[in-house]
């Protein structure tokens, strides 16, 4: 697993502001508070990454709520998100493209659907941890860590998606979480 | 003038200051240490910040967030513990839900949860750390000895009810652990002055160093103070005040040997001397001397995360005026050896393992030359089974497997010989909990347990005052007390009102209460006066708590427990003649309220406690017995305020029991009021 880092180009932000433009105004999904955790999770893996860790912020260009979702992970990190000893560094990345970034997490947006199994092929492939706020590519296998902040806070873990993409967390952190 | 207590003091200082220097020296070359890795404490901030909630490890020995635990307990935050305003430990927890709090002297607390409190409390097992620092060579636990300052707690973790399948004997009316911070994880460090009333002079400092993959804490505190001058009642006063005083210091560090492997080391030494009123309601003057060594190994590996731990605790208690003009001399050493493994077998299980090994013996007083001691051989495991995504069953098991002993001499006359105390106690603990989270505002907890007070060592045999006409001896017949505790509760948040509530409805039954007193034997041809078990107790109660915040600067709290106890005693040891009278000195009614406020640099806090009428117990008889009398019901207050100077300066006043200068709180003398203020530096 590599936690590789490149600035963004300035045209993925502003391609993640197209796309908010697009898409329009709607409820996000995504809170600030579930990066927040998906951070404070990764400092829980087997071996917790430090400093900054390039995030591929996914998205599926034919699904609008996917689309507005990705635009507005974008501007919740910005130039770059750091919490505890860990920087999240985003690009914005559609599926077909995936397989060819090189990122050390995927965040995948809510409303991938079925196009998740190529998130699962490629994180599979680069050994990869996934994160999500959409629980159901979480019990499909298309992604190995789900996050939800409210009503409380909720961690899942895909066992089998975990351990194909080399995703190993402390005993401590896996007794504390629900686990498929 | 130095007395032989004074010698034998002196004797053990030496003795101690050697393996606290040896310890000391490998806990500094964790300092040391660097090597790259991920290994396995608990790390209570992290998980904290990660799950928005307090995290605790004291009820399955599982780390598990405070709204799922199988329990009913509690955990007060180092926030909190700053704004009590509290000076010592007992004081912090003297306004929770559940908590009995007696105020026998100025620096002779006691705590009791859910009833059954006395002086020298036996039914609470007190932690630091997981680390035991409950006596039990007594049963009770000496709040001064206890080598923890405020400003080391990161958490008190309160668990009311048997806890005795995790942490065995003694654990049954509840468990309060004391979570310091971690060298390795934290960083604390602060220095705090005090000056008050009573004489109060108190000083408090706490240093941490970090280098790579280790960690060092090391925290210290001094203080002195005078006793209440309130008068001692006919037949307490046995004997005169003295100042109290409190020395400790603590060296604590832990380092990442590997990727998956962590070593913890922890020395520490407490010297203290203080007025107390005794389990036979007299008084006397108490100097203790502790030492303690603790050793924790870390692996976190296929098999799941492997604790390795070790630790010794010595203590010694002199004690005047004593037996039948002889002083009292307690010599005790507890050596524990735990193994423990942490893993999930599979996605909805969690299982907890462990196999320990207990070793604690007591010289006999003031009968000079003998021992008392067992070994203790115990199992546990621990299931937690996630049935559904609301439903969750926790069940823990325990066997305890006790071997009796006792070598030196037998005085002339003695009812016993040595081959009395080859008994085997074998005994089993046990704890079910039910949590239903209904959705996520209700949660409902259906627990059970079953808990057992080992008889301590000096009521097996460690206190022994032989005259030619007459002796006062513990038993080796003498039987364990089984506590079975039964409970449902139910949390709601009140989102509407920023606030929560709690509501829980307990019973329990006692059996096989140890009196200190009751037994006869004169089988040697000398009589003695022996402990006996004496019938059973039953208990039951409701217990509610509201707390919430409004206003963005105002926190608010209020809980109240209704408890009505029976004891069903053999008519000689009814009525409190022989000093035990749980269903008259346990109160109907503790209500407590609390109100707060911050903003700014500034921050204040009030706390108002009532307490139904009750009954005490005195000695008559010239000691040989005991009798109620009448304790009125109270209401009393504490209160702190405190102003941020600026980023590392706090400057605070606070106090305890303002309502009235003094006031009668228990059968002992009245406890004053206290005033303090406090100066803390962090840097």
């Amino acid at each position: 697993m590599s936690f590789t880092t490149r600035k963004p180009h300035v045209w993925t932000i502003a391609l993640a502001a197209a796309l908010l433009f697009i898409a329009g105004r709607a409820t996000a999904i995504v809170m600030p508070q579930d990066l927040q955790i998906a951070a404070r999770a990764l400092g829980f893996l087997a071996k917790p990454p430090s400093g900054e860790v390039r995030v591929a912020v996914v998205y599926a260009a034919d699904s609008p709520q996917s689309v507005q979702e990705a635009g507005h992970l974008m501007q919740m990190l910005g130039n770059g998100l750091t919490v505890g000893n860990i920087t999240l560094k985003p690009t914005l990345v559609s599926v077909d493209a995936l397989a060819r970034t090189r990122a050390g997490l995927i965040f995948l947006s809510p409303g991938v659907g079925s196009e998740g199994r190529l998130v699962a092929a490629a994180s599979r492939s680069a050994q990869i941890p996934c994160v999500t706020t959409d629980l159901s590519q979480v019990r499909s296998g298309n992604c190995a860590i789900g996050i939800r902040s409210a009503p409380e806070i909720e961690i899942l873990v895909n066992r089998a998606a975990a351990a194909a993409t080399g995703t190993t967390f402390s005993t401590i952190f896996r007794v504390m979480i629900t686990e498929l | 003038m130095a007395t032989p207590a004074d010698s034998s003091l002196h004797s053990i200082a030496q003795r101690t200051r050697r393996k606290w220097a040896s310890a000391a020296g490998v806990a500094l070359a964790f300092v040391v240490l660097s090597r790259g890795a991920i290994a396995q404490s608990i790390d209570y901030g992290a998980l904290e910040q990660l799950f928005g909630e307090p995290v605790t490890a004291s009820v399955t020995g599982s780390p598990e967030r405070q709204s799922e635990v199988p329990a009913d307990m509690e955990i007060i935050t180092a926030t909190q513990i700053r704004r009590s305003g509290a000076y010592d430990l007992p004081g912090i927890l003297r306004h929770v839900l559940g908590i009995d709090f007696l105020q026998w002297s100025n620096d002779q607390p006691e705590i009791g949860i859910n009833g059954y409190d006395q002086a020298f409390s036996q039914r609470v097992l007190v932690l630091v750390d997981g680390r035991q620092v409950y006596a039990d060579y007594f049963s009770f636990t000496p709040w001064s000895t206890l080598p923890v300052e405020l400003a080391d707690i990161r958490q008190i973790e309160v668990v009311r009810g048997p806890a005795s399948a995790l942490f065995g004997f003694n654990a049954v009316a509840g468990v309060i652990n004391i979570v310091t911070y971690h060298p390795l994880h934290d960083d604390v460090n602060e220095v705090s002055l005090s000056g008050g009333t009573q004489g109060l002079a108190e000083a408090s400092a706490v240093a941490t160093l970090h280098a790579a993959e280790a960690g060092l804490r090391i925290s210290g505190g001094v203080r002195s103070d005078q006793d209440f001058s309130t008068p001692v009642p006919a037949g307490m006063d046995l004997a005169s005040r003295h100042n109290d005083n409190r020395r400790s210091i603590d060296v604590d560090g832990a380092a990442k040997l590997s990727d998956r492997t962590e070593l913890r080391i922890e020395a520490s030494r407490t010297q203290a001397g203080q007025n107390e009123v005794t389990p036979v309601y007299s008084t006397e003057v108490t100097r203790f001397s502790t030492d303690s060594i603790r050793g924790q190994l870390s692996w976190d590996g296929p098999v799941g995360l492997v604790t390795a731990s070790a630790y010794s605790n010595w203590i010694e208690q002199l004690s005047e005026p004593g037996i039948f003009g002889m002083h009292l001399d307690f010599t005790n050493r507890v050596t524990v050896a735990q193994l423990q493994d942490l893993f999930k077998p599979a996605s909805r299980h969690i299982v907890r393992v462990a196999i320990e090994y207990r070793d604690d013996s007591a010289g006999t007083t003031p009968f000079a030359g003998a021992r008392v001691f067992y070994h203790v051989l115990s199992a546990s495991g621990m299931w937690e089974w996630q049935i559904a995504s609301p439903l969750t069953l926790t069940n823990a098991i325990r066997v305890d497997d006790l071997e009796l002993g006792r070598n030196g001499p037998l005085p002339a006359g003695y009812p016993f010989v040595q081959s009395d105390w080859n008994r085997n106690i074998r005994e089993v603990s046990l704890n079910s909990g039910l949590v239903f989270k209904i959705d996520g505002l209700d949660t409902v907890r259906l627990t059970a347990g079953r808990g057992v007070l080992l008889p301590n060592l000096l009521n097996l045999g460690g206190r022994l005052a032989a005259t030619p006409g007459f002796g006062l001896s513990g038993s080796p017949e003498i039987d364990p007390t089984i506590v079975s505790q039964y409970e449902v509760n139910w949390t709601r948040r009140l989102t509407a009102l920023d606030a929560s509530l709690r509501l829980g409805v307990f019973y329990s039954e006692t059996r096989d209460v140890q009196d200190l007193g009751g037994g006869f034997s004169a089988a040697g041809g000398v009589p003695y006066a022996l402990p006996l078990n004496v019938g059973s107790s039953y208990a039951r109660g409701v217990e509610s708590a509201l707390d919430g915040t409004f206003l963005t600067h105002w926190r608010w709290g209020a809980n109240i427990r209704w408890e009505t106890v029976t004891d069903i005693f053999a008519p000689f040891a009814a009525e409190g003649t022989t000093f035990l009278d749980f269903d008259d000195t346990t109160p109907r009614i503790i209500a407590n309220v609390h109100l707060g406020w911050s903003a700014g640099r500034w921050e204040a806090d009030t706390y108002a406690q009532y307490v139904s009428h009750t009954q005490g117990l005195i000695a008559v008889d010239q000691g040989n017995a005991s009798a109620p009398a009448p304790v009125p019901a109270y209401t009393e207050a504490d209160a702190r305020i405190a102003y941020r100077v600026n980023r590392r300066i706090t400057a605070a006043l606070s106090g305890q029991n303002l309502l009235h200068a003094s006031q009668r709180q228990t059968s002992g003398p009245a406890v004053e009021r206290r005033v303090l203020g406090t100066l803390t530096i962090t840097f």
